[in-house]
């Protein structure tokens, strides 16, 4: 099988997060950072793109990208990294970084975080030919603008192993308190877990931080769940995101979209949607509904979800914003990543989609 | 009879600042360049406020921007004179405003609000760039203060490479400096090199510091001077070296030009280990006084410093600490002085004005 | 029209004196010292301050030379020596000069080296005998810019409003003289956080020299 990088990869990642490393020298081999304390999304991106060069060619990191403008300092570039024609600069969207020469790729990871997208927004504003130049963009199908025309560097799909799925996470029942959000927090957080089964329909929400601050998202997220709430067919689901450090800023996440979404809904545990901290199981989603629905957005996260994960549902739903991919594209990624039953909704505002009996 | 000299307006924005580092030292230094070639008319401006000559002149003998200011301000109390349409501007650092002339041109010095955006506070990424690719669009040519920054600029902005000129700077010391250098006490510091470093991260002091721990460092006999601050983020590498590796390390605080040409003037070499540089003249000041450079090899360093010193990759302690022995060497250093001299002497006064005045009449 | 005096010669091999031009006693003096046969042994710039030349009214007391010889003190010593304009080689004093112990002209610590730095004063109380010169410019160029020129030089930023107000009531109504404003402006706590970085008179950079 041919692998994405064959000659090897030279991966860079945004310069905060190897504030705390010491680099041994300009450019490393990846192992080097195996001890290094680098967070938890920007090590999975790294993880990711190391995977698609063989075991046997180079996986190096450079430090800083931007020394290597030309000449000798780029001439000693080329050296060290003996054949090497693939640079992927990990962004968390406040630069991309170019390596004059190689191919450069892009892996916008963590761009569900809030901010990132501001931060990418920003940049294309400010610098539109620097991302004119990308050879490639990994996981997403992101369209660009300069000078009136639209440009989508090519996109590729990686996949790596599925994420060390916690064995169990907890279901507990959300709780929404428009008043004192907060308060709905710490009853969800205090409140036992619970072991729901047996329903005909869920509705799996995995949502990105950054979907869960879109007003359209919130409305569409709390008509689901004021239309699910107390139906005893239906169950829902919400996986809290990646991005706040701890799990009450996490579940204060969903709370908050809910109370944007304007929906009015009774305050204290819900009996019937529920959050966890991760991902379940496909065995486990099968023994919580015959029929399963996945609602997420264009910025989640997909590269570590299980094929059996996947599979498990029989309708896909991501919430997309408008203008932001380009749309063929985007659909062809999102069909190979969610498969042929993936419906993109993009988030029109006032285009409610009608619910699915 | 001689045909008339081209008429070019410099804008002197960058000379109101209070304190002269970085870029308004190069502007004073362009200025003078063009008026030494006597092969340009000049005229002068802030935000098309045309300014007199004399309020400039005075400007930069005095080297601060105190008199430009009341220039300035006398000039707006009354009807302010626009600057002529018709002669090209030229910008010596990004253009502060929309402009419509029919002919400008802006200088780039580097582009680390892009590439190291970590390194500004964002409302300085935020004035650098917002405006940069319009400003690059209405500018007819765009001078790069060095091949780096030229090439860091047509990476992010390829379009523009046709526009894209070079102008490099060169050193000016005063004139009394040398005599006033003879003239001075004796400096007996012992063995040591002069560092440039502060507690910026991209400055790159931890690297010398980290290698004061090896021993080959110890082995070379050598000091290290760094001028400037100290700071409280330097303070704590400190703590973690030995009182003896401590005590190699010493940090001047501010000092005026004289006590950095002293100090250049009697140091064996420049340490010079940033991660990055638009032009990095510490260099140029170091090699016209005969002082071999050991830099990074990294951004502008190897065509500023070019044979008169020695690069070494700047994240690794064991490249610099063999390259520091090799430049430590008073036998290198001999063989290395005469090159560090003829490098510094490609940089002069009439090097940055030509591709100016070739801008200027229209070349 | 320059006038200047070799006073002595040193042990570690310097040659001391004062020159100044007296039509502009701000501006330092090149000169060269020469033996009587016409060798050059020492040049330079006639600019330190010396206490005497300014209660002589001597250039303000900023025309004092100390330069390095480039043959033995001794040797020196025993001839008439020429102090001349160093571009015009006009002559300006003829004579000898006796020989003095001191001790090494040398600095060995980085404190020593900034403590003699000729770019900066030591203290603003150098330019007492610069009154008339500072009243002058407050003549010429106004209060206001006198006020803002003394806070860039003193303090090194611009003057706020509330300084620039009281400080030129306090002018204008003579209740203080320019010299005393930046005495004033020396006493004060941001001064002394800041820490003295005076440029001396003849230098670039002092704002109340005429252009």
């Amino acid at each position: 099988m041919t692998m994405l990088f064959e000659r090897g990869a030279l991966i860079s990642l945004p310069a905060r997060e190897l504030a705390l490393t010491t680099p041994p020298t300009s450019v490393f081999p990846l192992e080097a950072l195996e001890a290094a304390s680098l967070s938890p999304t920007p090590r999975d991106a790294l993880n990711l793109v190391a995977s698609c060069a063989p075991p046997d060619r180079p996986r190096l990191i450079v430090a800083r990208p931007e020394m290597f403008t030309h000449g000798a300092s780029l001439d000693w570039l080329n050296d060290a990294i003996g054949g090497v024609l693939d640079h992927v600069a990990l962004s968390d969207g406040e630069t991309v970084r170019l390596v004059p020469g190689l191919r450069n790729h892009v892996y916008f990871y963590g761009l569900g975080h809030s901010g990132h997208l501001d931060a990418l927004e920003r940049l294309e504003r400010r610098a539109p030919e620097l991302l004119t130049q990308l050879h490639s963009q990994v996981n997403t199908a992101l369209a660009f603008r300069w000078k009136g025309r639209r440009f989508a560097p090519l996109t590729q799909a990686i996949m790596g192993d599925p994420s060390a799925l916690d064995a169990a996470p907890e279901l507990r029942p959300l709780a929404v308190d428009r008043p004192s959000p907060e308060d709905g927090v710490a009853l969800a957080l205090a409140a036992p877990p619970a072991a729901p089964a047996g329903f005909e329909r869920l509705h799996y929400l995995r949502l990105s931080e950054s979907a869960l601050h879109d007003e359209t998202v919130a409305r569409r997220v709390t008509m689901l769940v004021a239309d699910a709430l107390g139906d005893p067919r239906r169950i829902v689901v919400w996986v809290l995101p990646v991005g706040a450090d701890h799990e009450a800023g996490r579940v204060g996440a969903l709370v908050q979209c809910l109370i944007a979404g304007g929906g009015r809904l009774p305050r204290g545990l819900m009996p019937n949607v529920f959050f966890a901290s991760a991902d379940l199981a496909a065995e486990r989603l099968a023994g919580l509904a015959a029929r399963r629905s996945l609602i997420t957005d264009d910025l989640a996260d997909f590269s570590r979800a299980a094929p059996e994960f996947l599979e498990a549902f029989a309708a896909v739903r991501v919430y997309a914003r408008p203008g932001r991919h380009m749309p063929a594209q985007f659909h062809e990624l999102m069909h190979m990543v969610y498969g042929p039953q993936t419906e993109i909704d993009w988030l029109r505002p006032g285009a409610e989609p009608a619910m699915r009996p | 009879m001689s045909a008339a000299r081209p008429k070019l307006t410099v804008d002197v924005g960058p000379l109101l600042d209070d304190v002269w580092t970085g870029i308004p030292v190069f502007t004073r230094r362009l200025i003078r360049a063009l008026q030494i070639s006597e092969a340009v008319d000049l005229d002068f401006g802030c935000d098309l406020v045309r300014l007199p000559a004399a309020a400039v002149e005075r400007t930069l003998r005095q080297n601060a921007g105190a008199y430009l200011h009341e220039a300035l301000a006398s000039a707006l109390r009354a009807t302010p004179e626009r600057v002529d349409p018709d002669p090209p501007l030229l910008y010596p650092s990004n253009k502060a405003m929309r402009t419509h002339l029919r002919r400008e041109a802006s200088t780039v010095h580097d582009l680390s609000t892009l590439t190291m955006p970590e390194n500004h506070d964002a409302g300085n990424v935020a004035a650098h760039l917002d405006f940069l690719e319009e400003e690059l669009e209405t500018d007819e040519a765009v001078f790069c203060i060095s091949q780096a920054t030229r090439a860091a600029l047509v990476t992010a902005f390829p379009s523009v490479t046709a526009k894209t000129r070079l102008l490099p700077q060169y050193v000016d010391w005063p004139a009394d400096f040398q005599a006033m250098e003879r003239n001075a006490p004796r400096l007996k510091l012992g063995r040591y090199a002069i560092v440039v470093g502060t507690v910026e991260p991209r400055k790159n002091l931890g690297l010398l510091l980290r290698a004061l721990a090896l021993p080959e460092v110890e082995k070379s006999g050598l000091d290290f001077v760094v001028v400037g601050k100290r700071g409280w983020l330097v303070d704590a590498f400190l703590d973690s070296l030995t009182p003896q590796q401590r005590q190699r390390v010493r940090f001047t605080g501010f000092v005026t030009e004289f006590v950095k040409y002293r100090l250049i003037a009697n140091a064996e070499f420049l340490l010079f280990p940033s991660l990055y540089e638009g032009f990095g003249i510490p260099s140029l000041e170091a090699m016209s006084l005969g002082k071999p450079v050991l830099a990074s090899r990294s951004s502008s360093f190897p065509e500023v410093v070019g044979e008169g010193g020695l690069l070494f990759d700047p994240f690794s302690v064991e490249d610099f600490a063999q390259n520091l022995l090799e430049i430590a060497d008073p036998r290198r250093q001999r063989e290395l002085a005469p090159m560090a001299h003829a490098q510094n002497a490609r940089f002069t006064p009439a090097r940055m004005a030509a591709p100016v005045l070739a801008w200027a009449a229209g070349r | 029209m320059p006038r200047g005096h070799i006073d002595s010669l040193t042990a570690s091999g310097l040659v001391e004196g004062w020159a100044l031009d007296e039509a502009r006693p701000l501006a330092p003096l090149a000169v060269a010292v020469l033996t009587a046969s016409g060798a050059q042994i020492a040049d330079g710039y006639a600019h330190l301050w010396r206490e005497d030349l300014a209660q002589a009214g001597l250039g303000y007391g900023w025309c004092a030379f100390r330069l390095a010889l480039n043959v033995p003190a001794e040797a020196a010593s025993r001839q008439s020596l020429r102090l001349v304009e160093a571009g015009t080689r006009a002559v300006i004093f003829e004579g000898a000069a006796a020989l003095h112990d001191d001790g090494p002209h040398e600095i060995d610590d980085l404190d020593a080296l900034i403590g003699a730095d000729p770019t900066l004063m030591p203290s603003i109380e150098l330019l007492e005998s610069l009154a008339p010169l500072l009243d002058a410019f407050l003549a010429a160029q106004g209060v206001e810019a006198f006020v803002g020129a003394a806070y860039l030089y003193v303090l090194g930023r611009r003057v706020d409003p509330s300084g620039l107000a009281s400080f030129s009531r306090l002018l204008r109504s003579k209740r203080l003289t320019p010299y005393a404003m930046l005495l004033a402006l020396a006493e004060g706590p941001e001064f002394a956080e800041r820490g003295c970085r005076l440029v001396p008179p003849n230098r670039p950079g002092f704002p109340f020299v005429a252009a």
